[in-house]
């Protein structure tokens, strides 16, 4: 029977949330194929209980203080060694931060045939055929990995929905690895969120302009962000006048953003402001001037002034949404 | 007087300085070749109009006068020196022809008495500069007071010693009317002391001209000796114009250098380019970087080359044919500073004021160059711009489909169904996507129109110039969107382009022929202004409005196009069009050129654009406040950019308009477009 590996991404002790659209993706692929796990890190008992509820054959453990953070080579001679001891026919990583600089350095290490950044998997006979997203998406490839030896896909994360857990209780197995960690350390861990949601990852994004006015005008942003759990971002000109760190611009000097959802207020929307949100899903905007830009790209419009909306929305949503 | 003294003095002087200069050219040789010896008529002309003519020196006036007296006065001085080593021979050594009594003695008598006098006046003002006035683009330093202090001395000896050999030898001339004048004093001296001052101010005046000489090879007076072969060599292709790199993927291949790694990847003229500087620090004084308190200051930039150059020269006395000096980058933060380099808006403000036409934005781009090809340290924001550009063919990364987005209801022809059409519309990513530009866009396509132009536009086949990309360094992907761009416009025979963006206007009229696209290229201000000109558009509704007007870096200093776009203002009636204190050829970068408009400034003071919108402000707040007020522009760029500085500066009463925008209105009698 054939076996598939499953890289379970953890950091302090939080799983992933990929992890489990992986197990889904393994299930789609190949139902009859055993799905093993391996979670690396340190001090992980409560997360392999966790991934245990799964529907998977065993998770193996790699544990050791000194892979409590991400490190490159460890991590990399860690898997490497997990698919030595499994032989697994596919690896699968998820195409995090994580598994982007993972899954080519255990590729190298177990000569494996690698397909990164993949949003569809199927096999056609022996051969194992992905789709890889290029050109900001506005090209597919079809991939076809080697047959003659094991494949590392790595998958887009949010491609598959979530495996739920079935509470089963799967075999939780440690395993030894010698690490040779050489001069490379990671010492300090310094994490520059200010317990906001963060930009990059936020589902949807309420961002705000110079009309704001003032720094302290940016709490009614806060508070239906908090409603919403959004993320805060600010134009350049909102940046430029303190009212935001730049580290919340959104722009093209600035970061790019593709939400679901990405409200505009007292933003007029200048091409570079455009230039880092105009993929997000859906824009709302709200904007006292009719002649705006940022009605050019939005969804959604709303002429009217933001001090009166923002409020109201966050009304609305609190009881909607019931929070 | 003395010849045994005078051959020893002219055998070390002149020795000395032979071999200082030998050593200089030496250091100049390891520059990368460069030709510079074509259009011989056209460099004898610019040595005549800026070294001997000091055509730009005016442009500060009262140093530029003074620095005309005191350069005049070297050049009738010379032959007194002449006159003077040859004395030391024969005490009345005159070259023949010069002596009191002749003519031409007589004449050239009162031009040098004359002169002296101007020489100290000159030497006057520059001290008044540099000492009481204490103008901020000067760096008040020894050298400069050591020099000025040696002419001066030069002058006053030349002098007394004209008074004092009269006086003794009992021979007065009144034609040398300063030492007769001095003379008169000395009447009574007695004759030992007058022979003591003839002989001072005799050997004063010899011997302080050929030390003179020997520090010119050590200091910024070098320009005395290198400003005219400097003049002479300048680059003479379009000031647009950046050399291309040539093979550039065979340069690659062969893993050669890109850009300008290290002082001797410079060209000998970029490096006789640094002998030759003076620290007037004009560049400096009209750099927009500099002005808002960045790290780069072109005057600094060509010092810190010029210093290290010299620190290599002992290296380079080592090296034979072939050898190059051990490398030591250029960009480094002991040395070039990035934020130096990057602070660059490539607006040729310095160059359009260098009194000896030192260039510095081909030396920033070639900077550029090697640190974002070869080293990848490009400031990370233009990384979106660049992935933009060769993705999807523009810097905002628009889907190229959207490109005719802005034509929606006003049927524009495109290429590849109308090809016999007498224009291209080159629209340009700017005023194809960004929705401001777009009603420039609008107003110009449809003022076309009614004039009856034909004219269609390239549409999705239209990609980015590569303007930015190649001023940011990244000459691989200008290159490929030049030669994409060729293709496309060779496929359709184009022959004339009209555009609206003054960056691609400069690319597609001074770049692209390096590549082989040869086009008539036009902008949508010389076209229109031609058309106002002839009738055919008539701008019959009144505009009640206080203008100023923007002039664009690559319209104005780039391409000499100030006039066009004023001509078409100024025909409007009603308009009231008032210029600012800083315009036309001085007139301040908008901030965004350079690759600047998809980058944030580097650290300093002031945004470039916050800082150049209260330039433009100031004028319109002289105003009587009964009518409203606009600023005009010509360029997208700089509309973003002066749109963005009016909203930071809460001034959006200010309207923001382009050129044709405005006329548009004055033709139509409404701004619907």
């Amino acid at each position: 029977m054939s076996r598939i590996l499953i890289f379970a991404e953890q950091r302090d002790g939080q799983i992933h949330p990929a992890t489990s659209q992986l197990i889904a993706a393994a299930k789609t692929l190949d139902p009859s194929a055993e799905r093993h796990l391996v979670v690396i890190g340190d001090d992980l008992d409560q997360t392999k209980a966790t991934l245990a509820a799964h529907d998977v054959t065993r998770v193996l453990t790699i544990e050791s203080p000194d892979l409590k953070r991400y490190h490159p080579r460890g991590y990399a001679q860690a898997l490497t060694t997990a698919i030595e001891q499994v032989e697994p026919k596919l690896t699968l990583l998820p195409a995090t931060f994580m598994g982007r600089d993972l899954a080519p350095r255990v590729a190298v290490r177990a000569k494996a045939a690698l397909a990164t950044d993949c949003t569809a998997l199927r096999y056609e006979g022996e051969a194992l055929i992905v789709e890889r997203p290029a050109y900001m998406g506005k090209v597919i490839a079809t991939v076809a990995l080697a047959t003659d030896r094991s494949s590392i896909v790595s998958i887009r994360p949010n491609t598959f929905a979530p495996d739920q857990p079935t509470g089963a209780n799967a075999a939780i197995e440690p395993l030894d690895v010698t690490l040779e960690l050489g001069s490379l350390q990671n010492t300090a861990c310094e994490s520059t969120s200010s317990g906001e949601k963060d930009l990059a990852d936020a589902d949807i994004v309420v961002s705000g302009g110079r009309s704001l006015k003032s720094e302290e005008n940016f709490k009614i942003l806060y508070e239906l962000a908090h409603v919403l759990d959004a993320a805060v971002g600010a134009s350049r000109a909102a940046c430029d006048a303190g009212y935001q760190p730049h580290s919340q611009q959104v722009g093209l000097t600035g970061k790019t953003v593709t939400p679901r959802l990405y409200m505009a207020f007292g933003i007029d929307g200048a091409i570079q402001h455009l230039a880092g949100m105009r993929g997000s899903k859906c824009i709302v905007a709200i904007n006292t001037k009719k002649e705006a830009p940022i009605f050019g790209v939005a969804q959604y419009g709303c002429v009217a002034d933001l001090f009166v909306m923002a409020p109201l929305l966050t009304e609305e949503f609190k009881q909607v949404l019931a929070r | 007087m003395s010849p045994l003294f005078m051959s020893l003095l002219l055998i070390a002087t002149l020795g000395y300085f032979a071999w200082s200069v030998r050593r200089r050219w030496k250091l100049l040789r390891i520059g990368q070749p460069e030709p510079r010896f074509d259009q011989l008529g056209h460099r004898f002309g610019l040595v005549l109009r800026f070294a001997f003519g000091q055509a730009r020196m005016p442009r500060y006036r009262w140093s530029g006068i003074a620095h005309i007296l005191v350069f005049s006065g070297f050049l009738v001085l010379l032959l007194r020196s002449l006159i003077l080593w040859g004395r030391g021979y024969d005490a009345d050594f005159n070259f023949w022809l010069f002596g009191p009594d002749q003519p031409l003695g007589a004449v050239y008598a009162l031009l040098k008495d004359t002169f002296v006098l101007l020489v100290l006046l000159g030497v006057a003002i520059l001290l008044y500069f540099r000492l009481i006035k204490r103008e901020r683009r000067l760096t008040l330093n020894a050298e400069a007071l050591l020099i000025l202090g040696i002419i001066a001395v030069m002058m006053i000896a030349d002098v007394t010693y004209d008074a004092a050999r009269m006086t003794r030898s009992g021979e007065f001339h009144r034609i040398e009317f300063a030492g007769y004048t001095l003379s008169s004093m000395m009447t009574a001296w007695p004759s030992s002391l007058l022979a003591g001052v003839e002989h001072a101010g005799f050997w004063t005046h010899s011997a302080l001209v050929l030390i003179f000489l020997n520090i010119l090879p050590y200091s910024k007076h070098f320009h005395i000796i290198t400003a005219m072969p400097n003049v002479f060599f300048a680059d003479l292709t379009p000031h647009g114009r950046l050399n291309p790199i040539a093979e550039i993927e065979d340069k690659v291949e062969r893993e050669e250098t890109l850009g300008v790694a290290v002082i001797d990847d410079l060209s000998w003229k970029s490096l006789l380019d640094l002998y030759t500087c003076t620290e007037c620090g004009r560049c400096s004084d009209v750099c927009p970087a500099t002005h808002t308190g960045k790290r780069l200051s072109p005057k600094h930039l060509t010092i810190d080359l010029r210093d290290h150059l010299y620190t290599r020269q002992q290296e380079a006395m080592g090296l034979t044919n072939g050898q190059r000096l051990e490398p030591v980058p250029l960009v480094s933060e002991d040395l070039i500073h990035p934020e130096t380099l990057w602070a660059c808006t490539s607006c040729r403000a310095c160059e359009e004021e260098c009194p000896v036409l030192i260039s510095y934005v081909d030396k920033i781009v070639d900077l550029r160059r090697h640190v974002t090809m070869e080293q990848s340290e490009f400031p990370e924001q233009l990384q979106q711009a660049f992935q933009g550009i060769e993705r999807t063919g523009n810097p905002w990364s628009y889907p190229p489909e959207d490109r005719l987005a802005w034509a929606e209801g006003l049927n524009i022809p495109e290429m590849s169904s109308e090809p016999e059409v007498e224009y291209l519309f080159w629209v340009g990513c700017a005023p194809s996507f960004d929705e401001r530009a777009k009603r420039v866009t609008r107003a110009t396509a449809q003022l076309l129109q009614q004039a009856g132009i034909t004219f269609a536009v390239l549409g999705i086949e239209e990609m980015c110039t590569g303007d930015a990309a190649r001023r940011a360094g990244n000459e691989f992907l200008f290159q490929m969107m030049a030669q994409q761009n060729i293709e496309t416009l060779s496929e359709y025979n184009v022959r004339k382009i009209i555009t609206t963006c003054p960056h691609c206007y400069n690319t597609l009229k001074h770049e692209y022929p390096d590549f082989g696209g040869n086009f008539e290229v036009i902008h949508h201000t010389e076209l229109l202004r031609d058309l106002v000109r002839q009738g055919i558009l008539k701008p019959q509704h009144r505009a009640e409005i206080t203008m100023t007007y923007h002039d664009s870096c690559y319209l104005g200093r780039y391409n000499d196009n100030y006039d066009a776009p004023r001509e078409i203002l100024s025909a409007i009636p009603g308009i009231k069009l008032v210029e600012p204190a800083q315009t036309r050829d001085r007139g301040m970068c908008c901030g965004a050129g350079g690759a600047q408009m998809f980058k944030e400034d580097e650290p300093g003071d002031e945004r470039v654009n916050l800082s150049r919108t209260d330039q433009l402000l100031t004028v319109l707040n002289n105003q009587p406040q009964t009518t409203s007020t606009a600023i005009a522009s010509a360029c997208p760029f700089c509309m973003r950019m002066l749109t963005d500085g009016l909203a930071s500066k809460e001034r959006e009463e200010v309207q923001q308009l382009d050129v044709a925008e405005v006329l548009w209105k004055a033709v139509n009698g409404n701004d619907k477009t």
